[in-house]
This record gives structure tokens, sequence and C-alpha cells, in this order.
């Protein structure tokens, strides 16, 4: 059989649309199905493209089961960097820190937190471009202290373009420091549960997040805050939509109560026609909720064209004359929320031929009456729906228990 | 000076294939040629062999009125990859010859091309043991202190199923 001569950048082409790793079913089945590592095991010329592959994202689990795989990859990747050319530490390009969510103190986490510093002081600084991480509820016990890794992350943190973390508030100064090391680089910001829910009594006061650091990284395209504290105000959250500008697709404002205004749903249209997903609201009613407006939205909808996904929640202002306008207007829409605004209730709104391309809508109160068809929302207005949504494929009309599916 | 309307393309042994110029709006390399170096008489595709090109022509005509926005990344993970029926040709294709048509795509930069081809190569790939992929490409060798490292590699891998 003749030799097949793959150049280099027609592997890296293929190795492309190699399924990417799934933790659960290499854990379940072993390395086998994992294609990538397949590859690398070929040739000499497939290994050199296939390794920095396999080594680009490292998940790193912060749990005592990980304990002996996290102690054994640690000793592997030392070794390896013992020979430069084989340093497959160099290769890592994304690290994510999984954790168990609570401390059951029979562990061992500080004997899992040695290894994964080790690991990550392989790296050399600017390598890295995503980071993730997860921590767990602080240990009243204090089984654990994640603050070394945090440390260690630090230095490597200077061309980073994504970063995600939930429940940062948590774990005090040392680990809110870390978000004053997220560089200019940075277009991917998740910051999730940022309140104080498990603060230690050895711990100081809730301390403040560095939200002029945050709202001055110039090159944001993807932002999510979930749970902030009151006392970011809208104005500084619009300089940035400013500065941000055409570069935005990505805000999620989840239980920011401060910045549920008009005035940054307002900034958003003079500024951020590119946006392509919004999610603003709360899971619970706020009076600060009823800040965001009918007019403020329809002028959303006018000014963001590449619009594909709305979700609210508890909007307590909105009312039919959205619906109506979204329902004429959003023509890129697909996937459309409206959860317990009381005033929305579909009444007149038959004309949807704006949502042509409309795949998913829920439009409920989970304290609604669950009488009728549609609960108390319009029955013209399910029907509609029902009718002229073509491309509809999931339908949450009136109340949580009324689903319509549709297949193709 | 050539005709705009259409563009004639020489392969590597000179043979020459006059079409549309509008056939090849996907392929980057073309565009950039017609507004560098559009007046002069043919573009010269030096790697690829008259059969490939002849087949890269036919994926062109077949997809010119295609509507869809041009992918910029041919792994765009925003845009998901969807079989085409008009592209069954490529799915029955020695792996020989699909290689031959991954690069020259990569060639002539036509990220839809790219995609088809590399995603068919990908899932011949996939699923498979290395001793099963040499067997099917023949390639060159592996260092024995590689497979030593593989060895140990795996073993890291399937304790704590580490590295992405």
């Amino acid at each position: 059989m003749s030799r097949i001569h793959f150049p280099p950048e027609i592997l890296n082409q293929i190795f492309q649309f190699l399924p990417s790793y799934d933790f659960q079913v290499v854990s379940f089945r072993g390395n086998h199905d994992y294609a990538l590592l397949a590859c690398s095991q070929v040739s000499r010329s497939w290994r050199a493209v296939a390794l920095p592959r396999v080594w680009s994202e490292l998940v790193l689990p912060c749990t005592s089961a990980g304990e002996r795989g996290l102690l054994r990859l640690a000793n592997f990747l030392t070794d390896a960097a013992l020979d430069r050319r084989h340093n497959l530490a160099h290769f890592v390009r994304s690290i994510e820190i999984l954790t168990e969510t609570v401390c059951e103190h029979e562990t061992t986490l500080k004997e899992v937190t040695a290894p994964i510093v080790r690991i990550i002081q392989l790296l050399r600084p600017g390598q890295l471009r995503t980071l993730t991480i997860d921590p767990p509820n602080p240990c009243p016990l204090i089984c654990y202290d994640l603050i070394p890794i945090f440390d260690t992350l630090k230095s490597l943190m200077t061309n980073l373009t994504t970063f995600q973390i939930s429940g940062i508030v948590d774990h005090g100064e040392e680990a809110i420091d870390l978000l004053n090391y997220l560089p200019v680089s940075l277009s991917s910001l998740t910051l999730r549960e940022c309140y104080n829910l498990h603060t230690l009594p050895s711990q100081s006061p809730p301390t403040t997040l560095p939200l002029h650091h945050i709202l001055a990284l110039p090159r944001i395209c993807h932002l999510e805050l979930s749970h902030l504290p009151s006392s970011i105000h809208p104005t500084h959250l619009i300089c940035a939509l400013r500065t941000w500008s055409t570069s935005l697709r990505h805000l999620s404002l989840i239980a920011c109560p401060s910045l549920h205004d008009d005035r940054v749903i307002y900034a958003l249209a003079q500024n951020c026609p590119n946006l392509v997903r919004l999610d603003v609201g709360h899971a619970f009613e706020s009076p600060s909720l009823r800040h965001i407006t009918d007019g403020a939205m329809c002028a959303l909808i006018d000014a963001c064209p590449a619009l594909e996904t709305l979700s609210c929640a508890n909007l307590r202002a909105l009312s039919d004359v959205f619906l109506g306008y979204c329902a004429r207007n959003g023509r890129m829409l697909r996937h459309l929320a409206v959860w317990n605004s009381p005033r929305i209730r579909g009444r007149g709104v038959t004309d949807v031929n704006g949502w042509s391309n409309l795949e998913v809508l829920e439009v409920f109160d989970p304290d609604g009456d669950m009488v009728g068809e549609f609960g108390e929302m319009d029955l013209d207005f399910g029907r509609a729906v029902l009718t002229e949504c073509r491309k509809l494929f999931f339908c949450r009309i009136g109340y949580e228990g009324e689903v319509v599916l549709r297949s193709g | 000076m050539s005709d705009p309307a259409n563009i004639t393309l020489v392969t590597m042994d000179g043979t020459t294939f006059t079409v549309p110029s509008a056939y090849l709006h996907r392929s980057k390399l073309v565009q950039d040629w017609l507004r560098s170096e559009g007046d002069k008489q043919a573009m010269e595709v030096k790697h690829v062999t008259p059969f490939v090109l002849q087949g890269v022509l036919n994926f062109c005509e077949i997809h010119a009125e295609d509507t869809s926005e041009p992918l910029a990344d041919p792994a765009d993970p925003t845009k998901p990859f969807e079989a085409d029926p008009r592209d069954d040709a490529f799915r029955g294709m020695p792996d020989d010859q699909l290689l031959q048509f991954t690069m020259a795509a990569d060639i002539l930069q036509i990220p839809e091309l790219v995609r088809l081809t590399a995603q068919e190569m990908a899932s011949r790939i996939d699923g498979k043991s290395p001793d099963q992929i040499r067997a099917m490409f023949n390639p060159d060798d592996l260092a024995e202190e590689d497979v030593d490292s593989d060895n140990e590699m795996g073993e890291v891998g399937e304790e704590g199923a580490i590295s992405k």
C-alpha cells in the first residue's frame, strides 16, 4: 500500500472536526474512543499536529475522587517538562477547574489543590486563553484553601480571552483580587453568583468587586453577570456599552437589580446593534424590576436586527404593547422567553408575522390561571402563534404545564 | 485582457478550465486574484490535477446559487454542518482522492469545500484505533520513546480523564 502524506495544515483542518472530548464518556469507557488521542499515536507527523490539540484543554477536577488522577497527571507533566521537546504543558490553552459544590469534610481537597498548583506552575506566562473556575462553597472547617491556586493563576492571565467563575465573593478578597488581573485581551467574561451567600464567620465582610476594572476592559463581546451587588450604577455599565459598541454580542444581567433599568436598554439600542442575545431579569419578583418598560424594549427590537435570543424574567412593567411590537418586528428572533410579566396576556396580538424565524416561545406566568387552552393568555394570540410561526418547535403559552412540541 | 464574466484556471499539467467567475465567488484565493491580477489571461493552480480541479469546479457550480452566508471559518461552531445530498460524490470517494480534494479546497480557500471534505475524512478516522488508522493511510512511524510516553499518557487519562 502506498503511503498517503497529509500536509500538517490539512491534518489540522481534519482534526478540527474530530469530536470534542467528553469527560463522562472517556471516564466510563476509557480513552480508546478519544479520536484525537488515537491520532496522536499514529505517526510522527500526525503526533506533531494532534498533541497540541490533545493537551490544549485541561480539566482539573478539584475533588477527592480526582486526587489520584491529578497527582499522576502532575507527575506525568512534570516528567514531560524535563524534555523541552515533550513539554506537554506548553500546549495548554484552556483550564477548567471543576469542584464539588459541598465539602463533606471527609475529603482530602487540601491535597488536591497541591497537584493543581504544580500543574499550573508548568505553564508559561501568557499561554492561557480560557480559564473556567467553579469553586466549591467555602468549608467552615477549612478543609481546603484555594488561594494558592488563585495566586498561581494570576501570572498566567495576561493573554486571556475567556474567563468564567462562580461564587467568587464567597472566597474572600484574595479570590476577588483575581479579577484585577483580567487583561485587556479579554473578550468573554462570566461572573455568576456574585453575592455573599456562604460567608464564613472567620471571613471579613463582603468585599467590593473591582467593577471599574471589569467595565473598562475594551474588547468585551460576551458578558454574563448574575447576582451583582446593587453598588453598580447603570451609568457605569452604559459607559462600558459605548466602548464595547458593535463588538457586544451577548449580554446577560440576571438578578442585577440596579442594572434592570430603561437607561441600560436604551444604551444597548443606541450603541450595540450587533447584539445577538440578551437575558435580563430575575427569577423572583423585585420592585426594581419595574424599571424596564415597553418603550425601551421596542427600541431594542428596532435597533438590534441581529437579536436572536431574548429572555425577560419578572419584568413587571412590560405589557402587550411590547409583545405586539415584538411579534411584528422581531424578525431575527429565534428564542423568546417572557416569564411572569402580569401585563402580558397577548390581548390584541394576532399579527405575529415578524416571528417567521421563531423556534422557541415561552410566554407564561408560573402563578397564572391554569384554566383553558392557554391559561390566562389570550386565546387568539395562542392560536395565531401556533398557526403562523412555522418554525416554532417548542411553545409554552399561558402556564408552565402546557407545552407544544413540533418535529421538523 | 480576460473576459471579466469568466475565469480561466490552469492546472499543474497546463490543462485549462474556463468557467463563469460567479462560480468561484466563495474562493478567497480566486477573489483576491481577480482583484489584484484580474487583467491577466489565466490563473495558475499549480498543485491541483485536472481531475481534482474538475471536481472542485463541479462543487462550485452546484453551489453557485446557494444563498447561505459564506463561511469565514470551515470549523465555525456556530454554523453546524448539515449533509447535503448534492455532495454525495465526496462521501463515496477513496481516501487518497478525498485528501486531494481537501488539499485543493485548502489551496483555493473555499471554506465550504474544506469543511465538507475535512468533515468526511474526520468521520472516517473517528472511532478507529491508531493501528486501524495506520492501516488506512500507511503513514511514517512513531519513535520508540513516543510509544512509551503514549502508554503512560493513556493511563493518566483513564484514571482522571484530565486532558481534553
